[in-house]
């Protein structure tokens, strides 16, 4: 019997009916997949819908989410009047018959008409002032005769789009929105529920999930929300049942038939696409939180619809319309035509277009005027919009390809024979482009290689003051090692004291921190902090670069680094730590990673005395989104300790020796030099460099030397992106700038990201090396010549597929729509639960990326151009699933490029079709900064340095 | 003898009148009917006698009451116009009290003070560009007022002042209700008005006791800032057709200037510092404050109430997210010329109010009757 | 000599930000191109440095010879006996208040200039700010209430405008609809104060409210209330507390020197101002005490359990703005003071330092936090829920709010309705408009 009176008798979660799970199901697949922002992970924004061709995936998408499906048309027609598309590629990508339809137009003619001209007009008052005030200013006589024909003629109907939710139909009568009240509860409820440690007072009954802890909040009598006097009455009728059941019962009460709900249901999660969408994420990875939240999606939709079914039922009431739903949806939407003054516009475009007279338009018959216009609105501007996005990737694509096809010979025939002065490994990042072109064109004997920035060994690692180990590899991958950074030996007491200072550093900052919300706590620290923090601020607002240069200076010396080293070592045999992986790497298992790696890399012979492997991380103040900086390949982490961690293992005799096992020549004369880029601030920093053998020193001087230069040059193309770094920079200047922004609390855009990429381009670097690419390419190295077997390239590409497309993806989404698939302007932004950011003062999570981050890009299906034939990516696209949903889906753009007669040929609708590029002759300048320098706009391919003869 | 403020005054209807003669139109009059309403209304300011003063304003009435656009409105301005006309053959007959009736309805009935708004308020829905005409005229009328008419019936202004203000009062704040609850520009525009036209009635009323410039600074803003307010009604309607205040407008993001200048004309209305409006505010609660604290409270609450009618109705139509791109033009170079020279006019006069103010102590010394 | 001295630095502390802006606003209005980034920061932060020096050569100057001074010039209004001065106080009060707006102001702008580069809205974000630094200096130095009203207005239209200022999104702007709303109720009672106080003390001087003394018991008393009241709206103090959270709609930057720095505590600047009126005012100080402790109370219990950094930061900073109200109210002016200036430096670096958050957290895992303290320990169970309850729901205050002021706009519409029925059954217009 006491179980029965046992709220959490039924607790325990019942199986979902199963349309319930499918629903829930359809839904995931539509929320945002981010997980705690801590870590950010680029992600394909639609991944959900991946198993769907791009441009349904897009429409899907949108018409689900609200979200803008493509650029806006304005934007696409200023592309095409600053010739960033051309004529050409809007008709190479425009579809449409032959089938005349009138006044001499073809289907594609009235199509390609409506995509050179703004012909259809919604704004018809705008219309009018524009025609009064002669801003608008048509031909006179075809106006006339546009305008006399149809007098008393009207267009056909528009369709409009079905409502889904009680909303919509509330809404379109001009109620106000029953959101609202209900987003205001869930908001604050959600957050309180998710919290990872940002409240002082954490909500009492977290552990019994969500609907249970809102339960006891309302139960224990706190107060209802406004007009929530049924949820009380619900809540006691409901005592103790199952999340499903209740989804089950609220949907009854608001007249949700089988029919319909599975589209209510999604709609409904869809309404505060974060917070589900955090629900949803964090009920399949509770490990990303720091304390198991318990979340279950089908609970926040149960707490949902508790809180919305009186409101909707009171609004409805108000607007005198059923509630029942199977009745709401079928009042009437009515339909809207297109208006008489906007008609003629359209009459008068085409017909302007089609050459025809006024006395032309004046004797068309009503049937052929209907086709006119039945053709105009089978191209509606989704349609446009869809064309222009191709056309506009098309452009880009010749661009490049020419570019590519043009540079081959004269890179083919300076081929370098015999090894490298030095070699530089890079991550494939396309941030990392501009500093391998700077460092070649320091000297032409460096060579530069580029492998994702991991570097094959994926760890979880612990650094010297980290908390926790954390993973240094690609998203989808769970490493089974772990690596710790110890001290040397005898800097052991150095450590004990860092950490010991660092300890009470911590907690004096965490009483501080909670002291400044308690009301005695706040007094006496505005007493006696405020002025201290007072003038920190005005000094880091006024001199940022000063501040953090003091601020690292006092912290060396307060907290002193001693001297550390990798343990990659496993010792004992068979060690496992407490979250039970490996600590370090056997022998064997070395031997395994850098095999794999150098030979990724296609460097199995000729290796140059001195090989520097660079991983990558950013650096800035006061932003949430800084790990969306750092390194893809390494998890949202910095690449530094997998470079050094690779760097360690490569130099190590035995290691060596079962690499030459393996049929790699390495030298004993060749030594490995881990370091890590910060692309935000273009810092280098170098590992372990105490070991370096004296015979390379004067070589590694000259690597360094090399560095400091191609990292200033490197500041000074990025710098010519930031609007408020003045054009002309000299090399150092641009170091100081790009150093000010990382250091700066008030700076938005430290730095601009994966902001310009575009392109993939898998193979030698022979074909690339002294071509201008601005930014843009991920750059992987693959040398076919040495991978008979595809291989190789099949471990690269299903490994670069996935992350590449994921990131340029997630910029595509975000930059079309900025508000639904990103994240808005970062300038509201409010940290909430430790989970992400809102907006001001209470809104929904804000996933995906921010306008800073964005607002550069062009939202471009990455082109993926690879040194392979097109028989050999079949096979592997064969094997390999998620390359082949990228490729035939055509999420991604694949381009075949023969290794020996450099053929090119591009995957689309299915096949390889041949690409003949033209032939025209790349303009050439002698350094980068001559061709990029005077400009801040995306800039051609270029080819750089002396001709060839 | 032609006085400054005469001068002053003139100069302010010109610039008020070719504010809607500037602004591209919805429905635009005849620009001759137009001229002729303005230059009635200086006639009547110059005119050395009242008689002649009422008749201008009469016909300067009928002109308006020809392009107002709707029935109502103009049965309404003709009764006003009757009213002047009244007022003047009254004061012909040296019938003070009834001159100083007559002309208190003609004001009341051509600034909408409720509840004799139901001329304006049909005209603000139906061509809300003539009540912009309507408001430039208007100090030529206040003028004709305190100079002809309350010297005729100077015991009766006195002894009316308390009501008038109280009612004016009181109509003020139920133009405030109004203009909170508009749902679209015309009736945020019709309530602004009608606020503004109860504010006036206090004002003219508190004259009766000697508090003249109160008047004079109210009447002047009322033309300036309230026309400024309707001519970027008119403005931005022109542009985008009617617009409802309840769904987002969004329209900032075509027409940044007009929405600024909406703006900057709405809060010079209710008494924006620096601007006229506050200088008349503070020149009008005190002398309320002196007829009665409870008409004081009463312009207070009004004043709020239609702050935060304008804040709403101000974001309900320029922002929020946009509901399409609109595609016409921002203000014109004309347009913006016209609309910164007003805003220079009452910035001037916000900053130092001691120039009108003067004119007006030179015609109406402290002290006096 | 030091008079003129000190004339003309008052003179450039208030008027440096207005010239920017009058700057700024021709060129919107008159050029054809809209202002550039570089034009628009040039004036504004220039005209907030001249502010900024101004305000120190003030404060040098008060130092010098540090005796109460009025800076007066020719009236704004003069009608008889009616004058409205133009006249500024210096004292140490203003003094201080001055030098710190002026600082806080131009370091906001110098951050925003980084921070808001190349937002939509830069050119309205820059003048606001200068209108602010103008009505803030107003406040800071004026020596008469009536100017001081001026300077007040202008913060609170600058508050409205900097909530709203994602004009594209639904929420800014009906929280600056909120906070407008509430500043414009509450100046009822500055507006009437400054009248009345001219009508009973012949003058608008802060130094005619030395007087007040000689007044009945209710007169002084309800003088007083009117003040208190605009102080409580403009401080967000209880009952008007419900805008202050939602206030965090703006970019960081503003919310920082608004609801941090300087905006937020110009309603006990104002009693601070005020207060020989108050001391003569007992009824009223026991009001203020009750309402900052009860704000205090209030305040610090929601912050516990808000788990988003800025409204963590908004209701820490209530909660120390009620005890400085209490401190007022209570007498301790000089302590108010110093804790007033303290606190506005300390909320306005943590402001700024919001997006840190998550950085911050990661930096402190492991240390423990979320610890309960004596008086959660000793709730009981039920109890503790309840509290926890009504803390993350601020007490429901936003909805008693919002249920009270329904009326307003419910008497509104039906009148509206009533009388467009009215105006229809007399219209003579038949045909629809």
């Amino acid at each position: 019997m006491a179980a029965l009176t046992d709220p959490h008798f039924f607790a325990p979660a019942l199986e979902p009916a199963p349309w319930l799970r499918a629903t829930l199901d359809h839904a995931r697949h539509l929320l945002p997949d981010q997980g705690p922002m801590g870590i950010f992970v680029h992600h394909n924004t639609l991944h959900g819908l991946q198993h769907l061709p791009f441009h349904e995936a897009v429409a899907e998408g949108a018409s689900y989410t609200g979200a803008r499906p493509y650029l806006p048309e304005a934007r696409f027609r200023a592309a095409v009047s600053e010739g960033r598309i051309e004529r050409r590629d809007l008709e190479e990508a425009l579809s449409g018959s032959d089938r005349p339809v009138a006044l001499g137009l073809t289907e594609r003619g009235v199509r390609l008409a409506l995509l050179m001209a703004p012909l259809e007009i919604d704004d018809v008052d705008g219309l009018r002032h524009r025609l009064r005030t002669g801003a608008f200013r048509p031909d006179p006589a075809l106006w006339r005769a546009s305008e006399q024909r149809l007098r008393g003629w009207s267009a056909p109907p528009h369709a409009i789009r079905p409502p889904r939710r009680h909303r919509d139909v509330l809404m379109a009568l001009g109620g106000p929105d029953p959101d609202v009240r209900v987003h205001a509860e869930l908001q604050r409820l959600c957050a309180a529920f998710l919290d990872q440690g940002q409240a002082l007072w954490v909500m009492p009954d977290r552990a019994a999930g969500f609907l249970r802890a809102v339960e006891h909040l309302y139960r224990a009598g706190g107060g209802v929300p406004r007009g929530g006097a049924g949820l009380l009455a619900d809540l006691d009728r409901l005592a103790g049942r199952p999340a499903e059941v209740i989804v089950e019962d609220s949907l009854a009460a608001l007249g949700v038939d089988d029919a319909t709900r599975d589209e209510f249901v999604v709609a409904t999660l869809l309404a505060l696409p974060g917070w589900g969408g955090m629900f949803s994420r964090l009920e399949r990875r509770p490990d990303e939180a720091h304390h198991d939240p318990h979340a279950r999606l089908v609970e926040f939709l149960a707490v949902r619809l508790l809180l919305e079914r009186h409101l909707v039922a009171d609004a409805c009431r108000e607007a005198v319309v059923p509630l029942d739903w199977r009745a709401l949806r079928e009042m009437p939407a009515g339909e809207s035509r297109t208006d008489p003054l906007a008609a003629a516009v359209l009459l008068c475009g085409l017909a302007e277009a089609a050459g025809a007279s006024a006395t032309a338009v004046e004797e068309l018959d009503d049937g052929a005027l209907g086709r006119l216009f039945d053709a105009a609105l089978a191209f509606p501007p989704v349609a446009r919009r869809r064309v222009f996005q191709d056309a506009y990737e098309g452009r880009y694509r010749r661009q490049i390809l020419d570019a590519v096809a043009a540079h081959r010979p004269e890179a083919l025939s300076r081929l370098r024979k015999g090894p490298a002065k030095a070699g530089f490994v890079f991550c494939i990042d396309e941030r990392e482009e501009s500093l391998r072109r700077a460092v070649e064109e320091q000297d032409p004997g460096f060579e530069t290689w580029g492998v994702a920035g991991f570097f094959g060994v994926a760890i979880d690692y612990r650094g010297l003051d980290d908390h926790a180990p954390g993973a240094h590899c690609p998203a989808p991958v769970t490493p089974a090692h772990e690596v710790h950074e110890h001290p040397v030996f005898p800097q052991r007491a150095r450590l004990a004291r860092r950490e010991h200072r660092r300890s009470l550093w911590r907690r004096l900052m965490r009483r501080l921190e909670s002291g400044t919300r308690h009301l005695a706590g706040g007094a006496f620290q505005s007493l006696v902090l405020g002025p201290m923090s007072g003038a920190s601020m005005i000094g880091n607002v006024f001199a940022p670069r000063a501040v953090s240069t003091m601020h690292a200076r006092l912290s060396a010396a307060v907290l002193p680094m001693p001297t550390t080293r990798l343990r990659s070592v496993r010792e004992p045999l068979g060690a496992l730590t407490d979250r039970g992986k490996h600590l370090g790497f056997t022998t064997a298992e070395k031997v395994d990673r850098v095999v794999a790696t150098l030979t990724n890399l296609g460097l199995v012979r000729e290796l140059p005395p001195i090989l520097v492997i660079i991983g990558h991380g950013s650096t800035s103040l006061n932003n949430p989104h800084e790990s969306a900086h750092d390194c893809g390949a390494c998890g949202g982490r910095r690449g530094g300790a997998n470079a050094r961690l690779f760097a360690e293992m490569a130099n190590r005799p035995e290691v060596r020796a079962g690499v030459r096992e393996r049929g790699i020549a390495i030298d004993d004369h060749t030594w490995f030099v881990g370091a890590l880029h910060d692309t935000s601030n273009d810092d280098m920093t170098y590992y372990d460099l105490d070991r370096l053998p004296s015979t390379h020193t004067e070589a590694f001087d000259h690597v360094v030397h090399t560095l400091e230069n191609a990292r200033r040059e490197n500041a000074r193309e990025r710098a010519r992106r930031f609007d408020d770094a003045p054009l002309g920079l000299s090399p150092e200047q641009a170091l100081r700038h790009v150093q000010g922004r990382a250091s700066s609390l008030a700076q938005p855009r430290p730095e601009y990201g994966h902001c310009t990429n575009a392109v993939a381009i898998v193979g030698r670097r022979a074909l690339t090396r002294g071509l201008f690419l601005d930014r843009r390419p991920f750059l992987v190295s693959y040398d076919p010549a040495v991978d008979p077997h595809s291989a190789v390239l099949e471990r690269i590409l299903a490994a670069v597929g996935p992350v590449g497309a994921g990131i340029n993806l997630e910029y595509w989404f975000s930059s079309v729509d900025n508000e639904v698939y990103g994240c808005g302007t970062k300038l509201p932004h409010n940290v909430t639960g430790l989970l992400g950011v809102m907006n001001g003062h209470q809104s929904d999570l804000r996933t995906g990326l921010p306008w800073q981050m964005v607002e550069l890009h062009e939202p471009m299906r990455l082109l993926l151009i690879v040194e392979a034939t097109p028989e050999v990516l079949l096979q592997i696209a064969g094997r390999q699933a998620e390359v082949r949903e990228l490729v035939v889906n055509e999420w991604i753009q694949l381009v075949s490029l023969d290794p020996s007669s450099g053929r090119m040929q591009r995957f689309h609708a299915g096949a390889f079709v041949p690409y003949s590029p033209d032939e025209r002759p790349l303009p050439r300048a002698a350094r980068s900064s001559d061709w990029c320098a005077s400009s801040r706009e995306f800039l051609g391919p270029a080819a750089i340095g002396p001709a060839h003869v | 003898m032609i006085s400054t403020l005469q001068l002053v005054l003139a100069v302010i209807i010109a610039v008020a009148s070719s504010l809607p003669m500037l602004f591209v139109d919805h429905a635009p009059p005849a620009r001759g009917v137009r001229l002729g309403a303005a230059v009635a209304a200086i006639v009547a300011l110059f005119a050395p006698v009242g008689e002649i003063a009422f008749a201008a304003l009469a016909v300067g009435l009928l002109f308006h009451a020809r392009t107002c656009g709707s029935r109502s409105g103009a049965a309404g301005l003709a009764l006003a116009a009757a009213m002047t006309l009244g007022a003047g053959l009254a004061l012909a007959l040296d019938l003070g009290a009834w001159a100083w009736v007559a002309s208190i309805a003609a004001l009341a009935l051509r600034t909408g003070g409720w509840p004799l708004h139901v001329g304006t308020a049909a005209i603000a829905e139906r061509r809300p560009g003539a009540l912009v005409d309507l408001a430039a005229t208007l100090p030529a009328a206040v003028f004709v007022h305190l100079h002809h008419v309350l010297p005729a019936a100077p015991e009766l202004a006195h002894a009316a002042a308390p009501v008038a203000v109280v009612a004016g009062a009181a109509a003020a704040v139920i133009g405030g209700l109004a203009s909170v609850s508009a749902p679209d520009l015309r009736r945020l525009w019709s309530a602004s008005y009608s606020m503004h036209g109860g504010m006036l009635l206090a004002a003219v009323g508190a004259a009766g006791r000697g508090h003249v410039a109160a008047a004079i600074f109210v009447a002047v803003s009322f033309a300036l800032a309230l026309g400024g307010f309707g001519a970027m009604v008119v403005a931005i309607e022109s542009r985008t057709g009617p617009v409802t205040l309840r769904a987002g407008g969004g329209r900032s993001t075509s027409f940044p200037r007009i929405t600024w200048t909406f703006a900057f004309f709405a809060a010079a209305g209710i008494a924006l510092p620096g601007t006229i409006g506050f200088a008349a505010d503070d020149l009008l609660l005190h002398a309320l404050w002196e007829e009665s604290p409870l008409a004081s409270t009463l312009m207070l609450v009004a004043s709020a109430l239609l702050a935060v009618g304008l804040l709403r109705g101000f974001s309900g139509a320029f922002l929020g997210s946009p509901l399409k791109v609109w595609t016409a033009g921002d203000l014109s170079m004309s347009e913006r010329w016209l609309s910164g020279a007003v805003i220079a006019v009452l910035v001037t006069s916000g900053i130092y109010p001691m120039w009108l103010l003067e004119s007006v102590l030179q015609v109406y010394p402290v002290g006096a009757p | 000599m030091f008079e003129t001295a000190l004339s003309v630095s008052v003179v450039l502390t208030v008027l440096g930000p207005l010239v920017a802006v009058l700057f700024v606003a021709s060129n919107l209005v008159f050029m054809p191109q809209l202002p550039s980034e570089r034009l628009v920061r040039g004036a504004i932060i220039g005209g907030l440095s001249v502010s900024l020096a101004g305000a120190l050569a003030t404060g040098g100057s008060w130092l010098l010879a540090p005796l109460p001074a009025e800076v007066e010039f020719s009236p704004w209004l003069k009608m008889g006996s009616y004058v409205v001065p133009i006249v500024f106080h210096i004292d140490a009060l203003s003094v201080v208040f001055s030098a710190l707006a002026a600082l806080l102001t131009l370091l906001s702008a110098r951050f925003s200039s980084t921070y808001l580069h190349r937002e939509p809205g830069y050119t309205r974000y820059f003048v606001v700010l200068a209108l602010f630094g103008t009505g803030v200096q107003l406040v800071a130095l004026a020596g008469a209430l009536d100017l001081f009203f001026a300077g007040w207005e202008l913060i609170g239209l600058a508050s409205a405008l900097f909530i709203g200022f994602f004009k594209d999104r639904r929420e800014p702007l009906l929280s600056a609809i909120r906070a407008f709303a509430t500043y414009r109720a509450c100046d009822i009672g500055f507006f009437l104060g400054l009248v009345a106080t001219h009508e009973l003390l012949g003058s608008t001087r802060l130094s005619a409210l030395e007087g007040a003394g000689a007044l009945s018991p209710l007169a002084r008393n309800v003088l007083a209330a009117c003040f208190l009241l605009a102080a409580l709206g403009k401080s967000a103090q209880l009952p008007f507390s419900s805008w202050l959270p939602r206030a965090m709609e703006g970019p960081t930057p503003s919310s920082a020197l608004f609801y941090g720095g300087i905006s937020v505590h110009t309603g006990l600047y104002l009693l601070l101002r005020t207060h020989a009126l108050l001391d003569v005012a007992p009824v009223v100080q026991g009001v203020g005490v009750g309402l900052g402790l009860l704000t205090a109370l209030f305040a610090a219990l929601v912050a516990r359990v808000q788990t988003d950094a800025k409204s963590t930061i908004a209701f820490s900073t209530l909660a120390q703005t009620g005890l400085i109200l209490a401190e007022i109210a209570a007498g301790f002016t000089t302590l108010a003071l110093v804790h007033l200036v303290g606190h506005a430096l300390l909320r306005m670096s943590q402001y700024l330092r919001a997006p840190s958050t998550l950085t911050d957290a990661h930096l402190l895992l492991g240390e423990t936090r979320n610890h309960a303290i004596w008086w959660e320990r000793a709730l009981g169970d039920a109890a503790r829920t309840r509290l926890f309850a009504a803390s993350l729901h601020r007490f429901r205050l936003d909805e008693w709010t919002e249920a009270a002021v329904a009326w307003v706009w419910w008497s509104a519409t039906r009148f509206s309705d009533l009388d467009a029925r009215w105006r229809s059954r007399v219209a003579l217009d038949r045909e629809p408009s």
